[in-house]
This record gives C-alpha cells, structure tokens and sequence, in this order.
C-alpha cells in the first residue's frame, strides 16, 4: 500500500469531501497560498468562491462559516493555529456548540474546526497550545485528533460528514509522519478508539504525538513491562467500552495528554474510569501532562512537555 | 571555544534534512558568511552559508539525514580545540538518554499485614473486591504494594497459602476462642476427585495384594549417584529407582500396562507413569490430588527419571502443567513413604482407566531370614493395587515378582 504523510492524508480527505459534496468549502487565512502543506493546490482545483483567503480576523471568518452552515453550507474553518480559536471563543462555544439545543435542533451546525497544534517545535504558547480540552468541556462539540496518517484521512472525512461541529487539530510534530493510508474511501467513525498495541501489565491511553511516545516506551520496555497502547482518536465522544475492556486485562492505567494538568480530558476520563471501573484499579490512575504554566518558546520546552522519559517513569510508578 | 552548528529549519513544514554535500573539508579555516553545505529536504535543496568562522569539524557526513537542530558540524575557534574535537571521531551527535528513575524492586518477601496506624488497610480496589468474592479477610494478607498496599498478587499469593478464609459474614477465626466449623464449597477439584473415586471403586474388580521388598540393595545403588551428586547435577530419589523398577516390571508383564477403552483391551507398549501428587487446597483443612505424568519411562534411565519427575513436580505446585501432562498415564505411583507410619500397608484406589497402581510406603528395619541366619534388612511395604476385569491373579502375580525382582536386585534393570 502507498505510504503518505499525514498532512498529505488530510489535504485528501478535504479534496474528496470537497468533489463529493458542493456545499463543503474553506475558509482560513493564507490556506490559497497554502503555508501548511494541506491547502496546497485546493484553489486552482477548486477556485475562490470555495478557498477562502481571510484577513487576521477570527471572529469574522468564524461567523461567515456559521452564517453559510445555517445556511446549508458545510464550511471548514482553518485557524493555522490551535489557540486562535480563543479570539471567537464566544461565538464558538454558546452560539455553535449549544446552538442545536438552545434552537430546539431546528439548524444544524456542520462546521469543522482545524488547525495546527502541539509543542516540542519552539513556537511558544500561542502557537502551541492544546485545546482540545477546552472544547471537550463545551456541550455539543465533538473533539477528535489523529495520530497516523490512516487515521487523519478517515477523521477528516468523518468529521466533514458529520452535521455536529466538531473540533479536529493535528500536530505539527506528526505533520510529516510518514503510514499507509489506503487509497479508497473510507472513515474512522468517532466514539471508536483503537488500541494501538496490545499489551497485558498497564493500559496507556495516549493520542497524537504522546502516542507514538507511549508506542516507544512500550518498544522499550517489551519482555519487562507489557504496555497496551490505546489511541481514543476521539476524545468526544469517548470510546469508554475499549477502555474499560482494557483495564479487565491489566488493571493499571496511565493517561497522556499534551495539555495543562487542570482540567484537561484527561481529568474527566479518569473520574469516569473510577466511577465505572473503580474494582478493576489495583493501582492509582497516573496522568502524565504538561505543567500548569505557559507553553515556553525556548530550551525549557522539550523539559517540561510529556516525553517517553516521563511516560516510562508513570509506567514504572504504577507496576510498583 | 567549539560552537555548534545545527541542522537549519528552513521552512515550517520541515522536520529533518539531507547534507548533499559539504562545501568545504574536514579541518579548513571557513569565514563567516561563507558557503557551507548544501542541505536538501522535501526535494528542494539550499545552500547554506556557515554564521561562524572556524575550523570545520564534519559531524553529520554527505549523505546523510538527520532532524532539524541536531549538530551537523562543528567550528572550533583555533586549532587546540579543533584537535580536541577533531580526534573524538566516534562520538556521535546523538543526546545522551536520560536517566529513567528505576522502579523500586519490590521484594517477594512479604511484610506485615498493611493495617496503618489508624486500624485502616491499605488495598486497591480490586484488592477488595478479590478478598471478598473469597471470603478472605484483609487482616490476614500481608502487602507488597506501594506503601505497603495490598494488591491483586498479594490476594493470589494469599490463595496459593491457603490463607484461612472465613465463613461469609463470620468473624476471623482466632486460634483456640472459636469451635465454629468451617465450611468448604464441596466444588471443583475436590468434587471431581470424589467422583472419580467412587467411579473407580464402583466400576472396576479392584483389589489389592501387599508385601515387603527388601531395600537394601537399591539404596546400596542409590548411594553410588549419591556420592556423585553434584557431578550429575541431582539428588537422585527413591522414587526416580521406583520408577525404573515399575517400567521393568510392565515391559516384562505388559498387561499390566493395558487399558480397557471402549470394547477393547489396549496393551500399551510405552509406559506411562502417572506421579500422584498431594497439593494444598483452598483452606488449610482441605487437599487435592493430581497425577501428572512421565511419559515413556521405559526409554529414560534413573538421572533422567528423577529431574523429569522433579520438574513436573514443581509445575503441578505452582499449577503450571500442560494438559498433556495430565493425562495419558498407564500405570500409576502413589507413594506414602515417609508419611505412613512404617510398614503401612493399603488399598489405594486405582486410578482409572489404569490397570494397575504401585503403593509403596514407609520402609523400617526388620529381621528377616537370609541363607538361614536371621540378619536386619531396611523392608518397605508394598501395595499394588489391579483390576481384574482385565488381569487374573497370575499375569498379577508375575507383575509383582517382576516389581520385585527389580528392586532387591536393580542390577536386573541394566538388562
């Protein structure tokens, strides 16, 4: 099977979902120019009317895209960084995610959110920041990421399929991560998470580039430590069942995530897990993420974010 | 003074980069400003011009890849340091690996029972819940995990003892304040013993004939691999010689190595021998048996016997044997020796569908007649145990002769 980039894989999925459906069309600043290979060459296939060049200014291109999917349109809102979501918070987070509720479900919101995310590659906090946490915490927004190439291409068509919003970054370190991905039509639904590697000692949930730092440590320490790696792919809505089903096996868990200790999903999952599995634990829920400060530009980054080090040192405090 | 210099990240989307070509050598003077490499990534290549002047030490070579903002060179500002970096050739420009904080060893060696100052134990959640689905009291496990924690091995481990578990409900039982009976699950293990007994009992012709064997011989033999124990890495057992003794004697009278299956007699030609075996059940009160079994023992010689028969020992204690192991016995060892009294002699019962089982027990010194003087020899009961559905009085009789026969003289088994 062909092997692409993950990048590669989303710019298909955004061509195909754009020859399958008129309605699909977006908007971003400088995506006709494409500074993230996923935009590349969209305008000339496609034209202006449906690549949409914006000035820098969140809140106005977000509500052009609410106002087209009220509409009928299908719009994808590219904000090139993760953080930027933050400038049109409000309009994101009451008037589109709790929009279906508040209007007794009478237009539907399907509007996608991307954009690029993720530290360890010195753009400091604005441009690194995680958010998935905070729109994981919003009624009516589904929140996933990809971790391989194969997952991305079938993420971003599900996401453009779906008539929920949803909220799909990816990150900047898995940009060019090379995996097959098939050539046919194809999604990877949301709610389906996929354990990665088996394993029999710890389950690790772990997504995007902590997950191919958990897959490493899980390398490293075969024939001491057998680790089931689990990629939730989707962190809403949340594939609870393979979680559990995992933990009937090992009994131990440590959760990964890029985001701030507080309040990240993270934090939720595990509640959740001592709600519904509290007599499968025969050790603490260990949570490895980042420190509750701002993302640093410089040599403190790669010290202070989730690593396989710190991922191996939470494995090895948990089979104690 | 040595600066590194690092792989450029020319454009956003790149991640690693190619060194096509070094554009000056190994050791050169280089200016600042002045063209460098030649770096290639996503297939378009950039001349890259070097921010330092120095002397050039080649860290990543033509050719090859590496991430963006590992050392691709080095520059040294005068020619000390250049041969100061210039002779480690071998080190690599790889970081070095972090230290992982290695996990504390726990040891297998349990502490006391995990009760914190405050009364309250520590254990996991399901810790807990195993204890109770056992009835076993928490009290009474000793804990391994962080802390003292007990854990889910340490609830296993407490099984595999025996720990006393509790009637449910009741209160732990404190030696000599209680007479409360216990009350074990007549299920499992134990129920399926019971039922293969009374099968046995109540479907074959079994009976049972004793005697005594002289020992002497055979523990004359035995000493030889004694004095020779660590040479041939063993402590050669009683029961290894038995063992030959048995296969000997079913080679020489194969119907008691015969089996009724279906409508037939099978005389099997391999002998099989099945090693009853007492394990602990769950409480300390109650027992299983198992027989696991040494097959084609008439093709193994007495060292071998021993460590096979050692082996699938250990494995039947920590419950670890395959299920081809635990079946396919002809004929059967069910020692009592040095747990009778001595001289007990007994009607085991027959392990069916076997033919025939060998009782052997518990030797003592008695005077016996030999050549006309009466002298002390070392005599051990024996009882074997046939059925005579398949095999009368006489084939039995030769079988035990043979048995015999073996053992007082082993010399015969060379033959």
């Amino acid at each position: 099977m062909r092997e692409i980039t993950l990048i590669e894989a989303i710019q298909e999925a955004i061509r195909e979902e754009m020859h399958l459906d008129e309605q699909v069309f977006m908007v971003g600043q400088d995506i006709r120019g494409s500074i993230f290979p996923h935009t590349k060459g969209l305008v000339e296939e496609f034209g202006e009317e449906r690549i949409v060049d914006t000035p820098l200014a969140e809140s106005g291109m977000y509500g052009l895209a609410m106002g087209a999917a009220m509409e009928g349109y299908r719009p994808i809102v590219d904000f090139m960084f993760a953080g930027f979501t933050y400038v049109t918070f409000s309009e994101v987070s009451v008037a589109t995610g709790q929009h279906y509720f508040l209007h007794g479900g009478q237009k539907p919101m399907p509007i996608v959110i991307t954009a690029g995310t993720g530290s360890g590659v010195r753009l400091a906090n604005d441009h690194s920041m995680a958010v998935h946490g905070t729109l994981f915490h919003q009624p009516g927004w589904k929140v996933a990421m990809p971790s391989t190439p194969y997952d991305a291409k079938g993420l971003f068509k599900a996401a453009i399929r779906e008539n929920n919003p949803v909220f799909i970054p990816w990150h900047f370190q898995l940009m060019m991560e090379r995996g097959e991905v098939p050539e046919e039509d194809y999604i990877v639904p949301f709610g389906v998470a996929d354990v990665k590697r088996e394993g029999s000692d710890v389950t690790v949930l772990a997504n995007s580039l902590q997950l191919k730092n958990a897959l490493e440590v899980a390398e490293k320490l075969e024939g001491e430590i057998s680790i089931e790696v689990i990629d939730p792919r989707s962190f809403e809505p949340f594939d609870m069942d393979t979680l559990l089903k995992s933990l009937e096996k090992t009994n131990r868990l440590v959760l990964v995530d890029e985001d701030w200790e507080k309040g990240g999903y993270v934090s939720t999952i595990a509640a959740r897990v001592i709600e519904q599995g509290f007599d499968l634990l025969d050790a603490p829920i260990k949570r490895v993420t980042f420190p509750n400060m701002p993302i640093p530009g410089g040599h403190m980054e790669p010290t202070i974010m989730p690593s396989p080090d710190k991922i191996e040192a939470a494995v090895r405090e948990v089979c104690a | 003074m040595i600066t590194d210099f690092l792989m450029p990240k020319l454009a956003m989307a790149m991640n690693e980069g190619t060194v096509n070509e070094w554009l000056a050598q190994e050791g050169d003077y280089v200016e600042k400003g002045a063209p460098i490499a030649v770096v290639e990534t996503e297939k378009v290549s950039y001349d890259i011009e070097t921010p330092y002047a120095g002397y050039l030490h080649i860290v990543v070579p033509e050719g090859e890849t590496v991430p963006v903002e590992v050392p691709i060179a080095q520059f040294a500002s005068d020619e000390d340091a250049y041969r100061s970096i210039a002779g480690e050739q071998a080190s690599t420009a790889s970081s070095p690996v972090a230290e992982v904080p290695s996990s504390t060893e726990t040891d297998a060696a349990p502490q006391a029972p995990s009760a914190s100052a405050g009364g309250r134990i520590k254990a996991s959640p399901l810790a807990r819940k195993m204890a109770a689905d056992r009835g076993m009291e928490l009290a009474a496990v000793s804990g391994t995990g962080p802390g003292g924690r007990i854990v889910k091995r340490d609830i296993l481990a407490a099984e595999q003892q025996g720990v006393t578990t509790a009637a449910a409900g009741e209160p732990v039982m404190m030696p000599g304040t209680s007479l409360e009976p216990v009350r074990i699950p007549f299920k499992g293990m134990r129920a399926t013993i019971a039922r293969r007994m009374v099968e046995s009992l109540n479907t074959s012709a079994q009976l049972s004939s004793f005697w005594e064997v002289e020992l002497d011989q055979l523990l004359a033999l035995r000493q030889q691999f004694l004095d020779r124990e660590e040479w041939l890495g063993t402590r050669v057992s009683i029961n290894a010689f038995l063992i030959k003794a048995i296969a000997s004697a079913a080679t020489q009278v194969p119907i008691a190595n015969a089996m009724i299956e279906g409508d037939e007699i099978v005389v099997h030609r391999s002998v099989n021998v099945g090693i009853a075996t007492a394990l602990p059940g769950a409480t300390e009160y109650d027992s299983i048996l198992v027989v696991p079994v040494l097959k084609n023992v008439q093709a193994m010689g007495v060292l071998e016997i021993d460590k096979a028969m050692k082996s699938l020992i250990e494995r039947a204690r920590r419950n670890e044997l395959g299920a081809d192991e635990m079946s396919g016995s002809t004929i059967t060892l069910s020692t009592t020796a040095g747990l009778s009294p001595p001289g007990t002699r007994a009607t085991p019962v027959l392990n069916l569908p076997n033919t025939t089982l060998v009782g052997p027990s518990t030797p003592e010194q008695k005077p016996v007649v030999r050549d006309g003087e009466v002298v002390v020899r070392t005599m051990m009961p024996l009882s074997v145990t046939f059925d005579h559905r398949v095999m009368d009085g006489e084939p039995a009789a030769r079988f035990g002769t043979a048995l015999h026969e073996a053992i007082e003289h082993p010399g015969l088994m060379l033959g």
